[in-house]
Formats: structure tokens, sequence, C-alpha cells
């Protein structure tokens, strides 16, 4: 993978070309802005942050049927993507009040919304991101209808699959904005997942886990952004497990016995043999991926199989 | 002399036990929870029939991960009474205080009925009221009492006169004709190295009373009984 020419240079990245048609490399920016521009500093280690968690995030919704613009993690920074004709809206999704939802509604900060809200922004410097109607996005000619509904319900479903991720991370996922694009005429869900563009509080404290601390001057800016990266690196570990439990060899095993009876009755006189066992699996969080398949063996031995009677087989995801 | 029934989730033969020990021998009789952690105010503990935790995964693998039974193996390595029936053997395997393993019955029914018993060692704390070679008609249900073991434990067993009842015939015979489930070597019932430790697919509790079809069950219970009055 060779990085080429820059091709776009935003607040928070940079993105360059590459020799491979279609994909781009996106690197991750330690500076920050707020306010569309006014207040600007730099967060140190926001970069790779931001780079990181969009990985492991991008990568998790995939896994849940997600399509978006991610490739891989080419380094502590960087990402490759496939580049993306991207459409200048941006899906805001609220969960609870704060910032401009908790004026615009007179709600004290944090409350929770009955039901999810969407919004939408035009992604536009100049006009200073201002938020549109449907009818707007129309009139402006933005995103057809069936585009923003897709992406309304692909942003619902973002949420659906993120709010309790985060809440086994201690983490309550406030708000967050998406962004998306087109790639051969297909809609990708694009741009980032980090705390620049999320509203995350933690769920014991309370205490605010984003960008805001960065917009308000709380301090520790740079402290909670390795913590947040830190708990959604635990998604790392998360790996499934399938366990084979079956008969012992020499072992009688009557329910083969009888089922193998019943398909030489059926005719199937090739069938010789007949064990039946358990296929058990299991999905395990917070645990070292090496670690995980020692401690697999050890539910074996104690609970999952009866060695006396029973072998068992591992596979690890 | 104070027995404790323990009750697991989904036990459901410790009614039978407790109505057996309170209202036929009329000695003192508890529940005892599956979350207690003290049991050692008990001369013998009783785990019933029953299908505990539902039999999930295997018949006996949660139950012996109860709070209870870390109390209870610890009464027993003091050498304290240990009685299971049917699924209370299958979680005393499962536990490790009984040797070997419950497969499922050759036939895959459920057997419910009544079977003969021949007593293989008169001189435990279980059997010391019968005679040996005497045989005991108590009944059994149960899916899995299939029971199987190494062949070097299983030697060992036989040796030290740990296999306490074989199903037999009605005169007495060990045969394969008399054997209900599939068990290895006819085993219906056996103890650990130090005999303080008894599982048992048959339910004497079943077999206690007149009226009931049997009162062979009670040789069991009284001999119980006896052992902790000659050891007292």
């Amino acid at each position: 993978m060779e990085k080429r020419e820059l091709i776009y240079e935003g607040k928070a990245k940079k993105v360059y070309a590459t020799d491979q048609p279609g994909q781009v490399i996106h690197e991750f920016k330690d500076e920050a802005t707020a306010f569309d521009g006014k207040k600007r500093g730099i967060i140190a280690g926001k970069g790779k942050v931001n780079a990181m968690m969009s990985d492991i995030i991008f990568r998790y919704l995939e896994k849940h049927g997600i399509k978006t613009h991610h490739l891989k993690l080419l380094s502590e920074n960087e990402i490759l993507t496939w580049w993306l004709e991207m459409i200048p809206v941006e899906i805001i999704v609220r969960n609870y009040a704060a910032g401009s939802l908790a004026k615009r509604l007179g709600y004290p900060e944090r409350t929770e919304m009955k039901a999810p809200i969407v919004e939408y922004y035009y992604k536009n410097d100049e006009l200073g991101d201002p938020m549109l109607a449907r009818e707007h996005i129309r009139e402006l000619g933005l995103a057809s209808d069936e585009q923003l509904d897709e992406m309304t319900s692909i942003a619902l479903r973002v949420n659906e699959i993120l709010r309790p991720y985060f809440e086994a991370r201690g983490l309550i996922l406030a708000d967050f904005k998406l962004e998306f694009g087109l790639r051969e005429g297909r809609l990708l869900l694009g741009d980032e997942f980090s705390p620049d563009v999320c509203r995350l509080w933690d769920a014991e404290t309370g205490e605010i886990m984003d960008k805001d601390r960065f917009r308000r001057d709380l301090g520790k800016v740079e402290e909670t952004y390795a913590e947040v990266l830190r708990r959604v690196s635990e998604e790392k570990a998360g790996v499934a497990v399938a366990v084979y439990v079956s008969p012992k060899k020499g072992i009688l095993d009557p329910a083969g016995q009888a089922t193998l009876g019943a398909l030489q009755s059926l005719g199937y006189d090739e069938v010789r043999e007949v064990r039946i066992g358990k296929y058990i699996t299991l999905r395990l969080e917070g645990v070292e991926a090496d670690k995980a398949e020692e401690r697999v063996r050890e539910m074996c031995e104690r609970l999952l199989a009866n060695p006396i009677i029973e072998d068992y087989r591992v596979e690890m995801e | 002399m104070r027995f404790g029934v323990v009750v697991f989730p989904g036990s459901n033969c410790e009614a039978d036990c407790f109505y057996v020990i309170d209202k036929v021998l009329r000695e003192d009789v508890d529940y005892v929870w599956h979350k207690e952690r003290e049991v050692s105010s008990y001369d013998c503990l009783v785990l019933p029939g029953g299908f505990s935790y539902g039999d999930y995964l295997r018949c006996g693998a949660i139950a012996r991960f109860s709070p209870v039974m870390e109390a209870v193996t610890a009464f027993a390595r003091e050498g304290g009474l240990v009685i299971g029936i049917c699924n209370g053997f299958q979680i005393l395997l499962e536990a490790g205080l009984l040797p070997g393993a419950m497969l499922r019955n050759t036939s895959l029914h459920f057997i419910c009925r009544f079977v003969n018993l021949r007593v293989e060692n008169a001189d435990t704390p279980w059997t010391n009221r019968a005679a040996a070679g005497q045989v005991l008609r108590i009944p059994i249900a149960h899916n899995e009492g299939n029971y199987v073991v190494d062949p070097a434990t299983h030697r060992r067993m036989v040796e030290e006169g740990r296999v306490i009842l074989r199903y037999c015939d009605a005169s007495g015979e060990v045969t394969p004709e008399s054997n209900p489930n599939g068990s290895l070597d006819n085993i219906a019932g056996i103890c650990n190295e130090g005999f303080n430790v008894f599982g048992l697919m048959p339910h004497p509790e079943r077999a206690s009373e007149e009226m009931l079809g049997s009162t062979d069950g009670l040789v069991i219970w009284e001999s119980i009984l006896q052992h902790y009055r000659e050891r007292v």
C-alpha cells in the first residue's frame, strides 16, 4: 500500500490517495476545533484514539450487518477505507438532551428522549452547519428521499447496536453524528466514530467522556480520550467460542446407537457409527484472546463436559 | 438423630424423604435449601431425587456447584453420613464424592418400576440391618441410571466391597435380564472409600410403608439409625 497525494484536509483529519483504485487513507490529527473553528487546540494522542476507536467500532458495526467504508487500520493513526462520494448531510441521533437539543426543546441537560431523535445538518462550514428539515434537503438536492430514508434507518440501527455496546463498557451513548457516502452507487457509512463525534457519559459517575471536555475546558482531555479507547478495546477480546462435547470413545452412547438403528432401518446401510453429543456456543468479553482458550478448557473440565464419559473440542472464532 | 434433606431447584422427592424420616422413623428432620452454607449440625444429609436445575447440561452438573454442595463436600470429607438417592446420586458423582458417571438408560426410556436389589455388602452404615445376599424390592424412577466407571476403579470398588447394591432377579441372581438400565456390572448403589457417602438409584423412601407395596426401603433407613446409635 503506497500513500499518495493529499486529496482532502479537514479539521481533524487528512485524506490521501493510494495506489489502490478507490481506496484512501485517513490520517487522524491531534488538532481539535470547536464552535465551528472558533476554538482551537491540540489533544495529544487524539489522532491515535480516533483512528483506533473508529477501527474497532466500524468492524463491530460490520459484524452486525452495517455496510461501512472501513477496510483496515494501517497504523496507530491511519485507516484504509473505500473512497466515498460524500453526501453533505450529517445525521445526528440523540438519546439524551445535550448541547443544542437541550436548548431547542427547553429540556434540562441529560433528559432521556422518549425515543431516539434523528436530526439532519447541512455539512457547510460557510453556513455554520445549519440544521435541515427533509424539505430543505430535497430543495437543495443533497440526497434523494430514498437515500435519506436509508440513512435514517441505518442511523437508528447503529444506535440500537452501539447503545448496549457502550453500556457494557460503562458508557452512556447520549448522541452521535454519522456521515454517509456513495461507492459505485451504494450507500456506505463513512467518516469516523470517536469521542469527537459523539457524547459519552460514564454510566456510574456521570462524568463527561468526550469532546465536551475540550469544548468546555473541563480538563483531563487526553486522559479521557485514552480511557474511552481502553474501554472500547475490550471489545477486541470479545471472542466467540464453540465447544463440542461428545461421548468418549469406548463409552456406550445409547442415543447414538438408537439413531444408528433408525438410520439403517431407513436404508442408510453405509452408516457405521453415530455419536450424539452437544454443541455449545459461548461469547466471552473482557478477557484477552490468548487467555480465552485456556479459560474455556477449564470450563469444559469443570462443568461443560464430564471427562469420565465425554471428550470435548474447543474452537475459537 | 438429626437429618437434613437438601433441596435444590427442581428436586421433587424431598417431601417423600422428609415424610419417611419424620413420620415413619420419627427422627428430627429439616429441609436444607441449596443456598445454605452450614450443615454441620446434622447427623446425616439426604440428597433427594428429582431434576435439579432441570437436569440441564448433565444430571447433577449444575447442582454440584450450588453453595450447599461446598458444605456437603466438607461434611462428607470429615466423615459425615451423606446419602444420594437417584438425582442425589448423580449430584454426588458430578461432585466427585463418588467415582464414575451416569449415562442414559440403554433403552432410552424413563424407567419407573420396582426392581430387585441384592445387598452385596451388609457391613456398612447403610445396610447393616440387611443380610449379605438379601434381596430388597425397591422402585427406581430414572432416565440416566446407566452407571459407568473406568475398569481399574471398578475393580478396586469390588475388592473393597464398595459396590453395595446390584440389580438382580427375584431369587437374587445378578443377570443381564435383571439389569434395567445397562448399568456396568448391574451396579445400583456404591459407597466411597470411607463408606460414609452412599449413592443409589432406587428410592428407599418410596418403599417404606406397607401401603406402598414394600417396606424394604426401611432396611436402609433403619441401618442408618442403627449405625448412628452404635457410634454414639
